[in-house]
């Protein structure tokens, strides 16, 4: 794991090339960014192809990004935006597995069950699409209302208004969770 | 579970909030990405570059470039230190010179009667289980401030004779092994001679131990950036088996460092029932999850979030309020290909 040839030190580094930068940052945001495009499409085989997408636009617009924390946000506003061209052409299939992978701590730790997450989820998947990635962006990515305005190219006030108004529509069912 | 409406007050974090941040958590980890996803970019962007370049171009070597991933630093961050002067370091002059070790003193393991000028020092030992590797921990020993500033030789020493509090860990320079001397040359390369006990320590562990190494003395001395290590007066190229540059400059941290580690309580700790825990990470979207465990069971779990995520080490806390008893406490990094938990760091505490 030991690379001789490495000039780094403690802390904050930069990938010098688009192609290191991609490596990097596949270490680093694919898992999490494939999650985030499954919630909001629905569907894990379309949430990867969207996010590989995201990422040979960042490898292609890497010397105007020059910068991990741009090339994130850039990732994630493209993975946003790709999800949802996808749910316009075509119905939403939940396909992944609704079920925990069996070596996490046991079920019952968990106080959501998979059964009551499904029909959130699909609920979560009814809300109109700014309501939807407002939520997902904010309870998920745990993004500021700053981050998800910029995310999503619309006021910090709207990222509010909508963020209200998922969490009301989702309320009634969301207290049936235990 | 875990608590994030202190971070912004504006925000509807109520009930129903918990809930859906709750929810997701779950559903994340129920969403398993492919393992190759990596290997599917790199076609992609291939197959983008050849449409594009035509015949004029060979492939890119993209292969090449992504298997070293080397990296360019932009900053440096600096451990802070309780001594606060390192200008005055011995010898930071241009010319080589040796500083003059300190004393010999109490191994610092015993009991120390009377620190009067405390000084601490970072340690970095090794993980005892490969979780997937072994990688480095670290630990907090406070010491007598050295004499002379002689910071980066006092680090070293402690790197040597101390053993790690936590059982986890282990220390992989060889029992008996000593510091001949400490030198410094053009201010930030630091010359470490150790005797001959040196030699042999556990086979496949040189190359971390040197990072072990390396990051105590910058723990000590951040203007150090790099270590030509010497065994006996002689330079040395490898070590127990492994390759090692020279001179040995630091890894970045997410490749030399455990993802996870837990910072307080340490282990074997008394605490109030309030228990305030936390520590430092280097975890995609900076998400830390933790257990509390008495006897084996799981009795309280959670996850918070680091204040920076991947590839920046974060630090990141949480409490939970417990009964007097005694407790493991363990946070872990869930893997992106599963799920289950890697990077495990635990420590044992009693509650009071």
């Amino acid at each position: 794991m030991i690379d001789p040839g490495s000039r780094a030190l403690l802390g904050q580094f930069e990938p010098a090339t688009a192609d290191e930068a991609v490596v990097e940052l596949y270490r680093s945001h694919y898992a999490g960014l494939v999650r985030l495009s499954a919630m909001l499409v629905g569907d894990l085989g379309t949430a990867e192809e969207v996010v590989q997408d995201a990422f040979v636009a960042m490898h292609g617009s890497w010397n105007r990004l020059r910068d991990p924390d741009k090339a994130v946000a850039y990732l994630r506003q493209a993975v946003v935006n790709r999800s949802r061209s996808k749910l316009r052409h075509r119905a939403v299939v939940a396909k992944y597995q609704p079920e925990l992978p069996p070596d996490v701590p046991s079920a019952e730790t968990y106080a959501v069950a998979a059964a009551d997450r499904a029909e959130v989820m699909a609920a979560l998947r009814a809300l109109p699409r700014r309501q939807r990635e407002t939520l997902v962006l904010r309870y998920y990515s745990d993004l500021t209302e700053a981050q998800i305005a910029d995310t999503l190219g619309i006021s910090q006030g709207a990222v509010k208004s909508h963020a209200f108004r998922g969490l009301a529509a989702l309320r009634t069912l969301l207290e049936k969770t235990s | 579970m875990n608590d994030h409406t202190g971070h912004d007050p504006e925000w509807p974090d109520d009930e129903t909030a918990r809930r859906l941040r709750d929810l997701l958590g779950h559903e994340a980890r129920s969403i398993q990405p492919s393992p190759d996803g990596l290997a599917q970019i790199r076609d992609r962007i291939r197959a983008k570059r050849e449409s594009r370049r035509g015949w004029l171009r060979p492939l890119a070597v993209i292969g090449a470039a992504a298997a070293t991933a080397a990296i360019v630093i932009v900053a440096v961050v600096l451990v802070p230190q309780g001594g606060k002067n390192h200008n005055s370091l011995p010898a930071a002059s241009d010319s080589t010179s040796t500083s003059s070790p300190p004393p010999s003193s109490t191994p610092p393991s015993s009991p120390a009667p009377s620190i009067t000028t405390p000084h601490d020092v970072y340690i970095y030992y090794i993980g005892a289980k490969a979780d997937p590797q072994q990688l480095l921990y670290r630990e907090e020993v406070v010491r007598e401030k050295p004499v002379d500033n002689a910071f980066i030789h006092d680090a070293v020493d402690a790197l040597l004779t101390t053993a790690p509090t936590d059982s986890d860990y282990i220390n992989p320079w060889p029992q008996g092994t000593t510091i001949l001397g400490a030198t410094i040359k053009n201010d930030t390369e630091a010359i470490i001679d150790l005797s001959p006990e040196a030699k042999n320590g556990p086979t496949g562990l040189g190359a971390i131990a040197a990072q072990s190494l390396v990051y105590t003395i910058q723990g000590a001395a951040p203007k150090i950036e790099s270590v030509e290590l010497r065994i006996g007066g002689q330079p040395v190229t490898s070590l127990w088996g492994s390759q090692i540059s020279d001179p040995i400059t630091a890894e970045p941290a997410w490749q030399a460092f455990a993802h996870v580690w837990i910072t307080s309580p340490t282990q074997g700790a008394t605490v109030p029932a309030n228990v305030s825990f936390g520590g430092e990470a280097i975890v995609f979207e900076a998400t830390v999850n933790w257990q509390i465990l008495m006897n084996g069971h799981v009795l309280k779990e959670g996850h918070t979030n680091a204040d920076k995520g991947a590839p920046e080490q974060g630090t990141w806390h949480d409490s939970v309020t417990l009964t007097p008893g005694t407790y493991e406490l363990r946070a872990f990094e869930s893997s992106a290909k599963d799920g289950s938990p890697t990077y495990v760091d635990s420590k044992t505490f009693t509650v009071q």
